[in-house]
């Protein structure tokens, strides 16, 4: 209980100093795209820039900078996670999930994020504690749930306004509701099928792990290397995971778990 | 064994050679993979093909009352027939989830009794069965068959160490011998589920004998005590006997003999007061708390075993039996000093049930119900296996098929090789009894039948003093 205390208010102190707008991403990712686009015209298709060369073509052609620098990044972002999951130990709700939230955080910020899964979370708890007494079908009680949490977000949004200078949350996507949604749901189905402590531990993971990628997919450095090598970006994300698929050994944190069954 | 110098600087957390004997998540993942074929895989994550697959082929499992696919069939089913005394689960339910226990019918019509004493009417399970039938418990919200099957009987043993729910036995089994064995006890705190993720308590059992070892709580807090509601005390985890602890072994490895396709697996057993072992569910990605509650690695016995495959029923508990067994002078040890023997001794060996050793009456003694031959043994630290005179196996009815647990190649110190059987041996030393694996050589010309080596001395000190 006090390690989740203390890794919740980690976080919410690294979302705080690292407090993010959407507006901001789209001015920098802007930024970025001007350069990039220099120095990917110059280039002359030989066969080993295929990739640079069709990047180059999208993006004469109107596609985002942005979709682009993210569409290769969601593998960068996923082998982390799977890295991070199979030599450390950590774990969240597979790995599509933490991938996808932490292109939320990117949309939502942080913080954003974090207090639009607390409420969702709350609404469906306190929905779904309210509607076992009404003993109705699972699906319509998942509709009245989901209502629920559609207003919530709703008064979130209009709420957000009056402490503008804090938090901006008036941009907040649809997808993202839907993703936090979707993590919400989980971790009340995890606390149904396993237990409180593991739905606890498994959504905490997948928080940690999304920030983690977040963090990552917002280093400029990196989101220009990604553009301006491709080729050599999927070729890392093979390799990388050609490793970790094979690797059998100790995960860092089974280091402790099986420490207990030494005999002395 | 020696200890090297270096064991006592080290320190304990990093000594990462101590952590080669346990099978990580990471390798139970692909092993899970590579020796589960995906028929086999199909079969155990469904209830309901495995209950069928294991009544057909003769293994016992809690009897099937009804099983619904289909919300029509539901409304035709008529509760009333039923008796009381059955269990309503989802076919594809998964840790213990939405399972109802009726005990009993109720005082009056459409009322059943559940084993906590709640009361629940017809309507109720209807409206639990429809919840299933729409995958609330399913592992991805699709949707589900209901199952009704019997209620086991828990057997009075189990009673005093659980409120409510069923304790249960887990058998790992590979390659079609048992691997490693826990008995898991429901705890208020897993809302009376079997299962150490949701906070059950799990105990290790020494294969050989069916004795607990050492208990973990929930996925990892070591425990040494648990309440006994009979004794109404504490007591310790170890020294509790599972009782027909052959059967359940056998019942485990038959699931593997069964359903064809499953090389590693955990198996759930209950024991059932009147009809013995029953399998409740076969687990093909069986958790790893039980090397905690065991304190012993399962990589390290699969290695041992990994050329090998038990050859049937017999062969394969007996290797279990005898490569796997604890030594259970540990708990002694605390409280005797370490004991001292010659270079000579003299062991009593175990002859198996059931056979007329070749030897004059007088040789054969009994010790408790055991029947046992006292031969001379000399102390030999420089070999790691004990090792045997073929003659005198073949006499003490050692050394038939069945008690062969594999060959082995071995080269002596006049370099000569050979194929030699290993066996399984319980023997007695200075009063401890040891259950081991034991080569079988040509001893023809030596005056020492037996050989001990230092696998089997531990805890034992050897003395050149002559007395």
């Amino acid at each position: 209980m006090k390690k989740i205390m203390i890794a919740i208010a980690l976080t919410v102190a690294i979302a705080g100093w690292w407090r993010l707008g959407l507006k901001e991403i789209a001015a920098e990712e802007g930024n970025l795209s001007g350069q990039t686009l220099q120095v990917l015209k110059v280039e002359k298709w030989n066969g080993f820039n295929s990739l640079r060369y069709g990047i180059t073509l999208a993006l004469n052609q109107g596609v985002e900078p942005s979709t682009v620098v993210l569409l290769l990044l969601l593998p960068v972002v996923a082998t982390l996670v799977s890295g991070l999951h199979y030599l450390i130990g950590l774990s969240g709700y597979g790995i599509f999930m933490p991938t996808m939230i932490a292109v939320t955080f990117l949309n939502t910020g942080i913080l954003g994020g974090l207090i639009l899964f607390g409420l969702i979370l709350g609404i469906s708890a306190l929905s779904n504690w309210g509607l076992k007494r009404l003993k109705l079908h699972f699906w319509p009680g998942r509709s009245i749930s989901l209502m629920f949490i559609g207003l919530g977000t709703f008064g979130l949004m209009l709420g957000s306004q009056y402490f503008k200078n804090v938090i901006d949350l008036s941009g907040i996507s649809i997808y993202s509701v839907l993703l936090m949604i979707l993590l919400a749901e989980e971790f009340t189905r995890t606390q149904l099928t396993k237990s409180k402590g593991e739905a606890k531990k498994l959504t905490l993971g997948t928080l940690l792990l999304a920030i983690s990628g977040a963090v990552v997919m917002k280093i400029t450095w990196l989101q220009e290397t990604v553009l301006l090598n491709p080729e050599l970006t999927v070729l890392i994300v093979v390799v990388l995971n050609l490793l970790i698929g094979n690797y059998t050994g100790m995960r860092l944190t089974e280091i402790k778990r099986f420490g207990k069954a030494i005999r002395k | 064994m020696g200890k090297r110098l270096g064991n006592k600087t080290s320190l304990k957390m990093f000594n990462l050679k101590k952590y080669r004997q346990f099978l990580t998540k990471n390798e139970r993942n692909r092993i899970y993979l590579r020796k589960n074929t995906a028929e086999g895989r199909a079969i155990a994550d469904s209830k309901y093909r495995t209950k069928i697959r294991l009544q057909k082929g003769g293994v016992g499992v809690p009897k099937l009352i009804k099983r619904f696919k289909t919300i029509e069939k539901l409304e035709t089913f008529r509760w009333e027939n039923l008796e009381g005394n059955f269990v309503v689960k989802p076919a594809s339910g998964y840790g213990g989830e939405g399972i109802i226990i009726v005990r009993r019918r109720g005082k009056w019509a459409g009322e059943w009794v559940k084993m906590d004493g709640e009361m629940v009417t017809t309507n109720d399970l209807n409206w639990h069965c429809r919840e299933i039938l729409a995958g609330r418990y399913s592992m991805h919200g699709m949707s589900d068959s209901v199952i009704i099957e019997e209620r086991v009987k828990i057997h009075p043993m189990f009673l005093a160490y659980t409120r409510s729910g069923t304790p249960d036995i887990r058998v790992i089994v590979y390659n079609r011998v048992p691997m490693m064995a826990m008995l898991r006890i429901p705890t208020e705190a897993s809302d009376g589920k079997a299962n150490l993720q949701q906070g059950a308590i799990g105990l290790g059992i020494d294969l050989g004998s069916g004795i607990t070892t050492f208990g973990i709580q929930g996925k990892g807090e070591i425990i040494e005590r648990i309440y006994d509601r009979k004794r109404k005390k504490m007591i310790k985890v170890n020294g509790i006997k599972i009782p027909q602890w052959r059967q359940v072994l056998e019942t485990a490895v038959r699931v593997q003999e069964v359903i064809p396709g499953l090389g590693f697996v955990g198996v759930d057993i209950v024991l059932d007061k009147e009809k013995g072992p029953e399998v409740l569910e076969v687990n093909v990605r069986p958790g790893l708390s039980i090397q905690i509650c065991n304190k012993a690695g399962l990589k390290a016995r699969m290695n041992k075993i990994e050329d090998l495959e038990g050859r049937n029923l017999e062969h394969g508990i007996t290797l279990a039996k005898y490569l796997f067994s604890e030594r259970f002078f540990e708990k002694v040890e605390e409280k005797e000093k370490i004991k001292t023997i010659q270079p000579l001794e003299i062991i009593k060996v175990k002859v198996p049930k059931g056979f007329k050793p070749d030897l004059q009456k007088s040789e054969v003694i009994r010790q408790g119900k055991h029947r046992v031959v006292e031969v001379r043994a000399k102390v030999d630290t420089g070999a790691f296996r004990s090792s045997m005179d073929r003659v005198l196996a073949e006499k003490l009815g050692l050394l038939t098929e069945d008690r062969i647990l594999y060959s082995r190649h071995y080269r002596s110190s006049l370099g000569k090789q050979n194929d030699r059987p290993v066996i399984g041996v319980t023997f007695w030393l200075k009063g401890r009894k040891i259950m081991t694996a034991v080569n079988v050589a040509d001893r023809k010309k030596l005056r020492t039948k037996f050989l001990l080596g230092r696998k089997d001395l531990e805890g034992f000190l050897v003395s050149a003093k002559k007395t």
